[in-house]
Formats: structure tokens, C-alpha cells, sequence
């Protein structure tokens, strides 16, 4: 089963593109198709009757960029200069567990509280610091 | 390929057997593109599975992202906390003039 919904904003816009701006479009693409339920989904552990079926959100950042042109110095003009890089991040999180038993199935939050005490001291330093800037303009 | 772009797709991975039972995983999987330079951001996350017994008919459990929820409740709090002191502390300078 696969729902597709793709927004488009840029259709038919053209552009020329060199080899290397294609090589990193062909390296982003296949970065991109490799995006599935496999990626969000863990491998079922197995413990007698039960099944424990690990579940993580995953966010992948890629970037790439090349560019070259002509050069125009005393000593090198004629000559051509191109350069390129890319770097990628990815991030991980635990979001549930899903137990499968002969009792039946059941989701598991996960719940990381790190997370929620860290948002709380946001949340505080965003009141303290309005009341701190309320009170000094007073 | 310079465009921006926005796909949202969701996708069922192969069944699970327990015991009886059949487990489908389904995920949704985000992907931005943008224009310029070659960039992307992928975000899968598990939204549902799907659990057939024998002879029954699919049941969807959705996945809850519990975690994100109380983080966005309690940075809504916070942000409505400040604007309520800012609320109060202008309707009292306000008074005082």
C-alpha cells in the first residue's frame, strides 16, 4: 500500500546542469529513495509466543554543491576552476515499542524525559525572560 | 534538478507473524527538496500498524509520538505564559498612566 501526495512548486522550470551537478543529483536521489518503513521499523525480537517490534522516528539531512567556472587572473586566464562538497546528518529517536503477544497487540509510548525537562526550562526561560524584560521597562 | 519540492508518502512494510496474529507496520515518510543547490530532508516516522487475526478483519493501532506531544504542549504554555505576563504587565502600565 503506498498514498502519494507531491507539491510541486517549481514544475517546468529548467535548468542546465554539468556532470558533476548531475552525479550529486543521482547520489541525492538514491539518498532519497532509501527512505522507508525498513528505516522505522526495527527487526522483531522474538521471545517465545511474544514479539517486540522496536519503532524510531528518523530525520536525514543531505546537502550538496558544486560549482565551476572560467578563470580570468594575468597568469591563469583560459584556464577553468570547479570545486564541489556535501555533508549529511542524521538523527534518531525512539518512539514506541509494539508488543505482540497471544493477549493480543498493544503500542508502547516511549517517553523520554530528558526531552520534556529540557522543553520545561525552555518554557520557564521563556517567562522568566518576558517578566525580567517586562520589569525593567516598567 | 533544481526545484523545491514536497512529498508525503505512506508506506506498509511486509507483515510480521505473532503467533496468530499479523502485524503490518506503516510509516510516513516526509521528504523536502530544495531549490538551488542540491538539498533534501527525509523525517519517517511509524504512524500505525495494522493487526489481523484469522478470519477477522484489520484492525489500525496508531503510533503515538508522546514524547513530541508533551514537548509541544509545554513550549505552548510556556510561549502563552509570556504572553500572558506581557498582557499584564502592559495593562498595568497602561492603568498607571
Amino acid at each position: 500500500m503506498t498514498d502519494e501526495v507531491e507539491f510541486d512548486y517549481n514544475k517546468g522550470q529548467n535548468q542546465e546542469t554539468d556532470p558533476v551537478q548531475e552525479t550529486i543529483n543521482d547520489t541525492l536521489a538514491h539518498f532519497l529513495a532509501t527512505a522507508g518503513v525498513d528505516t522505522v521499523y526495527g527487526q522483531p525480537i522474538r521471545k517465545g509466543d511474544t514479539v517486540i517490534i522496536p519503532t524510531a522516528e528518523v530525520l536525514s539531512a543531505l546537502g550538496f554543491g558544486a560549482s565551476q567556472g572560467a578563470m580570468s587572473g594575468k597568469e591563469t586566464k583560459g584556464g577553468k576552476w570547479s570545486g564541489s562538497g556535501g555533508g549529511g546528518r542524521t538523527f534518531s529517536r525512539p518512539v514506541a515499542v509494539i508488543v505482540a503477544s497471544p493477549e493480543g497487540v498493544r503500542v508502547t509510548p516511549v517517553f523520554d524525559t530528558t526531552k520534556i525537562i529540557l522543553a520545561g526550562l525552555t518554557a520557564l526561560g521563556f517567562m522568566f525572560s518576558t517578566l525580567l524584560r517586562m520589569r525593567s521597562n516598567k | 534538478m533544481s526545484r523545491f519540492s514536497v512529498s508525503i508518502k505512506k508506506s506498509s512494510g511486509s507483515p510480521i507473524q505473532a503467533g496468530n496474529l499479523k502485524v503490518t507496520p506503516v510509516s510516513q515518510e516526509v521528504v523536502f527538496r530544495a531549490p538551488g543547490q542540491s538539498n533534501g530532508l527525509v523525517w519517517n516516522r511509524p504512524v500505525a500498524v495494522g493487526v489481523q487475526a484469522p478470519g477477522d478483519e484489520m484492525q489500525v493501532l496508531p503510533v503515538y509520538d508522546r514524547t513530541r506531544l508533551a514537548q509541544l504542549l509545554i513550549l505552548g504554555a510556556g510561549l502563552l505564559g509570556s504572553a500572558l505576563i506581557w498582557l499584564i504587565f502592559r495593562k498595568r502600565s497602561n492603568s498607571k498612566v
